[in-house]
């Protein structure tokens, strides 16, 4: 059982990601420095997309627009990097969250709930994740969100795959893959804005394979895993103050930062214990996801059967 | 499987569909220049009782379905169907009427079968369907059906699962998938011509058939190829041992 579902993940998802990782790791290492991992993520996601026989780059359906809704997220997080203002980086955060939402929704004719809900409802959890990952940026090292995403897109890419939505499995998988490119090469630079990038496109996707389901995959498993990440709130209460949620976007990996505002901190390594809650949180989540996805519908089934 | 019910031209269910020899009504040609008659009131009279007249003529040449026709149960009134019979309309096959035959699941059958390059294959069809084939002097001139995509199956139930997703016929998106005959050439063993619309794809499409037509049904049976990825439907599965792009069709009508 256990070779049947990494023969099925490898061949479906992490096959496609192959060029996903190395573009996004290759951009990742000559980019330092100069531009935000976000844009070397939305590159490797780009290149992996264009890879695939069945990657349209001319948009011609709802799904098409997913390489180009990554590039839009990139510019949106530069242009947080760019800007000093809390409320101005909520508002980037939203639109980002709302245009990308209005690009990837389906228009179905039997579309449950109708696309105008399921716009702002897919912009709305894209907002809440984000703004989970915004908040406990001060206290989480890159490496740590990296692991997290990777984490999240490996049991969406799974969820997707249990759904029989073998191409959304796939997108899935790139996505994730052009998150863990830049882990191969560790940045000096900082976080660089990676969830604003993966996370909104991410709960996109899961409403793509709700959407297009006929299995029996519980509909919550399609939703939860984005907000795998608010567990990681819990490091954000150990901000010290003077230093505002967010602004700590840019900041290098050592303990002590500075935003353009000119306002200055340094933020408190977790406890042992808190970094253990919030971490068994995270799979905690992931777990719930994942398990009744695959019992819904086993992949032993057909073999035994 | 039963034979499809027969129901008099004129009486479609679709509502739409013009009978392939129904006469043109032409506009009473209304005189342009009344103004010149001004003064000649006699004319004038006479000119407009003439064209009411022969508007009056074309219009009583309009066949006029009969609503007692069709019985409670979908059937055909015979007596009501001579009567129209008799009163069919003239067409350039003579004095022969025109018949409708409805398809449904019950009596239609549409098969498919995927092979992959390896030679794996795997089978299934679809359900739910209507339609109609037109006949004229015992010829199969017009067939028009219109599948539901959900009522897809196949012989895995994951298979059907990844079958109705995004990979391939994407259901919730396309709910249905259509072929109107353009032309239909040939006697016994045809060659239909037509356009496809599947998966928000239109393409035509040409494929033999075998139709025999008796009294009270008709049979056709026709097994041809369709290459899916003209129809928007590229998903190749495995790099190294792909889906081919012709899947194979069988069509059983009356069998």
């Amino acid at each position: 059982m256990v070779n049947f579902i990494l023969t099925m993940l490898w061949e479906t998802a992490f096959a496609a990601a192959a060029v996903s990782i190395l573009v996004a790791g290759v951009m990742h290492w000559f980019c330092r420095g100069r531009l935000p991992a976000s844009v070397a993520v939305s590159c490797g996601f780009f290149a992996g997309w264009a890879s695939q026989d069945w990657g349209r780059l001319q948009p011609k359906r709802y799904l098409d627009w997913s390489p180009w809704a990554s590039i839009l997220l990139a510019t949106v997080a530069c242009l947080i990097l760019l800007s000093d203002r809390r409320w101005i980086r909520l508002l980037l955060v939203l639109a980002a969250c709302g245009v990308s939402a209005w690009l990837l929704v389906p228009d179905f004719p039997r579309l449950v709930p109708p696309r105008s809900y399921a716009v702002a409802l897919v912009a709305v959890l894209g907002l809440i994740s984000v703004s989970a990952v915004l908040l406990a940026d001060c206290c989480v090292s890159e490496r740590s969100f990296r692991v997290a995403f990777v984490m999240i897109g490996g049991v969406c890419s799974l969820i997707q795959a249990q759904s029989f939505g073998l191409k959304f499995s796939q997108m899935v998988g790139m996505l994730t893959a052009a998150v863990a490119g830049p882990l191969l090469f560790p940045s000096p630079q900082g976080k660089g804005g990676v969830g604003v990038v993966f996370l909104p496109l991410l709960t996109a996707m899961m409403f793509m394979g709700y959407a297009n389901s006929s299995s029996d995959v519980p509909v919550f498993c399609y939703f939860l895993p984005p907000f795998a990440c608010l567990p990681l709130l819990i490091h954000a209460n150990r901000n010290s103050p003077g230093t505002a949620p967010g602004d700590d976007l840019q900041t290098a990996g050592s303990t002590t930062h500075s935003d353009p505002g000119g306002r200055s901190g340094s933020f408190t390594r977790p406890t042992t214990k808190a970094t253990l809650v919030s971490w068994g949180l995270v799979v905690a989540v992931l777990i719930i996801a994942a398990v009744p996805a695959i019992l819904a519908h086993p992949p032993w089934e057909e073999e035994l059967g | 499987m039963g034979g499809p019910h027969r129901r008099p031209a004129g009486s479609h269910s679709t509502g739409e569909r013009v009978s392939c020899s129904q006469r043109k009504i032409g506009n009473p040609d209304v005189p342009t220049s009344l103004s010149r008659m001004k003064g000649q009131p006699m004319k004038r009279y006479l000119m407009c009782f003439a064209t009411l007249a022969f508007a009056a003529g074309c219009a009583s040449e309009e066949p006029v379905a009969d609503p007692a026709v069709e019985t409670e149960h979908g059937g055909v009134d015979e007596a009501a169907y001579s009567e129209n019979a008799a009163a069919g309309e003239h067409d350039e096959h003579g004095d022969h009427e025109h018949v409708m035959f409805a398809l449904s699941g019950d009596n239609t059958e549409v098969l498919f079968t995927g092979v992959k390059d390896s030679g794996d294959s795997h089978s299934g069809g679809f359900k739910t369907l209507t339609g109609e084939m037109e006949i004229c002097e015992d010829k199969v001139i017009g067939l028009m059906v219109t599948i539901e995509t959900d009522s897809l199956w196949s012989d895995a139930d994951r298979l059907t699962g990844h079958l109705k997703n995004e990979d391939f016929f994407s259901v919730n998106e396309f709910p249905e998938m259509k072929f109107e005959s353009s032309s239909i050439t040939g006697d016994g063993e045809v060659t239909v011509t037509g356009m496809l619309t599947m998966h928000g794809e239109t393409a035509e499409i040409s494929f033999p058939a075998t139709i025999s037509v008796e009294d009270d049904s008709v049979k056709m049976t026709s097994e041809f190829q369709v290459d899916r990825t003209k129809f928007g439907m590229d998903y190749v599965g495995k790099a190294d041992d792909p889906i081919k792009p012709e899947v194979d069709i069988k069509v059983t009508v009356g069998g």
